[in-house]
Formats: C-alpha cells, structure tokens, sequence
C-alpha cells in the first residue's frame, strides 16, 4: 500500500515526464486513500507544475511541456473536483481573475497556461479567451467583481490594446478597482510601467508570483 | 528575375526592408484591426511604407502579408478575402519597385499549433502555406520571405508549401529566445538542426529574425554560421517598444542600431534588414555597410 509521499511524489514526476494517464491515475489512488484532495493539490499537483516551471525558467523546458503539465493538471483536477466540492472544501479564491488575449490577438497559449497556473496557486479564473474586445473584458472584470484582469498579447499591433484597457478603465473613474497585469513577446517591464499597469508577467511563473503580490497574498 | 537575385546575393550584401507593424502603428493603425485588411483599405498608406523602404535603400521589401495565411485571416473571420489580400499585397508592393529592387512574399505563423500541443498535422499547415506562397507568386512577387517562426515543424511545413508552389527563392527565418542553455525556439528546437532541416526541406536561405536585439543577434549568426554554408538572413530588434508621449516608440536609436551592421556581416550574416521598431531611418543608415562587395565563401 502506497503512502501518501509515495503518491505527491508520483504525481510530480507525472508531470515532469508530462504522463497525463498517470497523473489522473495517482489522482484516483489518492481518493481511494482516503487523501484529503486539497493535499494532493498542495503536496502533489503544484510542487509538480511548479517544478516543471522552474525547469522552463533554467532553458530545460519548453513550451510542449508547459502545455502538456497544464493538462496533466486540468486532468487531475477534474478528478479531484467532486471530491473538493463534497466535502465543501472548495479552496477559498486566493483572488478572482479575469484573463485574455488582447483584441485583435489569437495567440493564446501563454495565456491559458497562466490561467492554469494562477488556478492551480488557488486563483479563481474567468478566461475570456482570445481576441477580447476590451470593453468586453473591462464589463466582464466590472461583472465578476475581479480582483485582477490580465491581458495577453503577442504582436506590436494588438500590445496598444493593453494602454486602451487602462484608458478605458480610468475613463470610466474605476481604475483603482482592478489590479492590471500585462504580459506577451512585445511587452516588457518598461511598457507596463509606460501605460501604467500594476504589474508584468515576463513568463508563467513571474505572473504568479506578481499576482499573488498584486492581491496581497 | 529569380537568377538576378541569386547571383545578387552571391556578389555582395543584401538590404532587407524593416518593421512593417510599427509603420502601420505609426500611421494610425488601432488595435483590434487586422493589418493585412490595410492592403485593401489603405493600400495608399503600404505603399507609402513600401517607397520609404526602396528610397532607404533596401534591395528587397516584403509584402504585407505577414498574417495573410488562410487561418490566420480565419480567426477574425477573414477568410473569405484571403485572395484578394495576398494579391493585392503583392500588387501594390511591385507598384513602387524600382529597377533593380525585389519584392518578397511574406509568409508568417498561423497561429496555430501542430499536434501535440494544438490540433493541426503538418501537412494541413503545408496546404495553408502552400495556398498562401501560390496567391503572392501568382500576384507577381519575386521570392517567398518566410519569417517569425517560433515552431520548426510549421517553418517546415511552410518551407514545402512555399517549395511546392514555386522554383523561386525561399528564405526562412526562425525566432530564438536566449535561454540560460542557449538559443532556442519557445518549442525547444535549437540552431543547428533546425538549420539543418529547413535547407533539406528546399530553404534556399535561412536566418532569424525578431524578439532579439542587435548584441545578441550578432552572436546568433556566429553560432548559425558555424551550422550552415546557406546564405544568412537576420532582422533583429530595436529593442522592447514603450510608450513615450503618447507613442510607441523603440529605446534603440538607428544609429546605435546601424552601428551594429558591420559586426553582423563580420559574424556571418549575408542579408540585413531590421524587425520591430527598425523604420526606414534604421535601414537607410545600414545601406553603404550592408551593400559592400566581399570575398566569397562557398555557398550552398
């Protein structure tokens, strides 16, 4: 009978070796264990995905791998959901976040694998997905009552929308409200201080951290 | 016309235009719009942009048709007018050539991934490109400029497509970020086999271009010299946009800019243009360093 450091340890190398069967495999143990799912979360899927991150910061990773550990996440997390809500152990949101691509944008890898990321830090996660108009996304953070909205974009043509979010923002005198992170290829500490956002992202694991930062926690 | 390019690029260094979405930017193009839609709305203003790249100096210019792939065009719902962009893109650049100038069909990234990460095949994106390569030749360009590749397999697929499509010159350009281990795609590929497989795939040039500065675009084309006897093609950076005044503008000035061409040609590079930021000015001042005769290595 495995233990349970036996099964957190599993399910990182899962996700190092990006084994999507076996990380939904442990994930079904663990619940057969008896393991509290918020454990598994903390001590299993997380160490994992942020190994993983750590891997991609040293040049080791690669975006393949990013994408496949976020799926070994989302697929262990389905698991363990009706585990999590039945016990209403639901982890409070840490904060709520509104997330995507800029207008005009379809790039959206980095921004879905932030999402997962910020999810699997405890964030709760409204993806708007790609080529989001910005008054759609300022509505929708108005909507959710977010704490944060993150805005992606990977061209020089669609970056411009990030300044709009802002204007559109103070325009409508409710900038203080929202925390604001930038990220994407074009974009850089300098821009995000230039149009005044709270924050950049410069890669997965930056945004985190910034996040976390940006709602005190 | 292709056999005066090739024996052009065997006699001396080559200019290449530079930026396209910065110019873009700068004459008022807003950010939910579709750049290549600009070749049928403003084509006036492209061509502005095209002349200012030919009086610079620059022996070849490219399309503006960076996104003008059939999936590309799709995810704003543009599909429909994929011909009519790419030939229009090509008709309005050859409109301004002057004698001896080239006009390149640009191909960029669809944005899109191959299986696993997303859901396309390889040969999917192959008809894309093909597609794509076919309406700029047919539209009168003189050569495909393929570029800003971040995923080996697409460049290839597009390299076949554009191989496929036409007998005239493919050159490709792959983008690498500088990691602790070295340069890489964000897909993990490395220099020397990705050199190695796009001149197996018919690439007739390859190269680099965008997210990197001047500094280390140098020092990529030393290492992509050492992987390579094809001709070398590198458009780097003028650093990170920011906003100044209300305008975007780049931190790297054209002459700090230019000051870097000799090192670039000294590392291996045998066609200069510039990428994000890089305007006019940047490549009118690289024009008598780039355009020398020199001795000739052996050529693939």
């Amino acid at each position: 009978m495995k233990r349970e450091e036996d099964v957190f340890e599993g399910m990182k190398e899962a996700f190092l070796k990006g084994d999507k069967e076996e990380a939904v495999r442990l994930a079904k143990l663990s619940l057969d264990m008896g393991v509290n799912p918020l454990d598994s979360i903390d001590r299993g899927l997380t160490p994992g995905i942020q190994q993983v991150g750590k891997l991609w910061e040293e040049g080791e990773y690669f975006l393949p791998q990013l994408v496949i550990a976020a799926e070994c996440m989302k697929a262990a997390l389905k698991v363990l959901e009706p585990a999590l809500n039945q016990k209403g152990e639901k982890k409070k949101g840490v904060g709520r976040v509104v997330i995507g691509t800029a207008e005009g944008d379809i790039h959206d890898i980095g921004k879905t694998l932030v999402a997962t990321m910020l999810s699997a830090n405890g964030f709760e996660i409204i993806d708007l997905g790609a080529d989001v108009p910005i008054n759609q996304m300022v509505n929708r953070a108005i909507e959710e009552k977010a704490d944060l909205i993150c805005i992606s974009a990977l061209l020089t043509t669609t970056m411009l929308g990030q300044k709009r979010l802002i204007e559109l923002l103070q325009e409508k005198g409710i900038r203080h409200r929202f925390k604001v992170m930038v990220g994407g290829a074009p974009v850089s500490q300098q821009w995000a201080k230039d149009i005044e956002a709270d924050a950049y992202g410069e890669n997965v694991i930056e945004a985190v951290t910034e996040a976390k930062r940006l709602v005190g926690a | 016309m292709k056999l005066a390019l090739r024996e052009l690029i065997n006699n001396r260094g080559i200019l290449f235009d530079g930026a396209m979405g910065t110019e873009l930017i700068a004459r008022g193009l807003s950010s939910g719009e579709v750049p290549e839609e600009w070749n049928l709305k403003h084509p006036e203003l492209i061509m502005e942009i095209h002349r200012a790249y030919f009086e610079a100096g620059a022996d070849i210019i490219q399309t503006n048709t960076f996104g003008g792939s059939r999936l590309k065009l799709a995810a704003r719902g543009l599909d429909s007018i994929v011909r009519e962009v790419n030939m229009q893109g090509a008709k309005i650049a050859l409109a301004v050539k002057p004698k001896g100038g080239f006009v390149a069909g640009d191909i960029g990234p669809t944005g899109r991934f191959l299986q696993p990460v997303g859901r396309f095949t390889p040969a999917e994106l192959e008809e894309v490109f093909y597609e794509q390569a076919s309406l700029l030749v047919e539209g009168g360009v003189e050569l495909i400029n393929i570029e800003t590749m971040y995923d080996l397999e697409e460049a290839k697929a597009a390299v076949r497509g554009s191989r496929r499509a036409t007998e005239f010159p493919v050159f490709v350009s792959l983008t690498f970020s500088k990691t602790r281990k070295g340069f890489y795609t964000i897909m993990g590929n490395d220099v020397p086999t990705s050199l190695r497989e796009l001149e197996k795939c018919g690439a007739e040039v390859v190269g680099a271009n965008c997210t990197l500065g001047m500094p280390e675009m140098v020092q990529l084309v030393k290492l992509m010299r050492q992987n390579t006897d094809l001709s070398i093609i590198a458009q780097a950076n003028a650093g990170a946009p920011q906003l100044k005044d209300d305008k975007v503008t780049y931190p790297i000035s054209a002459e700090e800019y230019a000051g870097y061409a000799e090192e670039l040609i000294e590392a291996g590079a045998d066609i200069i243009g510039g990428c994000c930021g890089a305007g006019p000015e940047y490549i009118r001042l690289m024009a008598p360093l780039v355009k020398r005769e020199k001795p000739r290595r052996k050529t693939g």
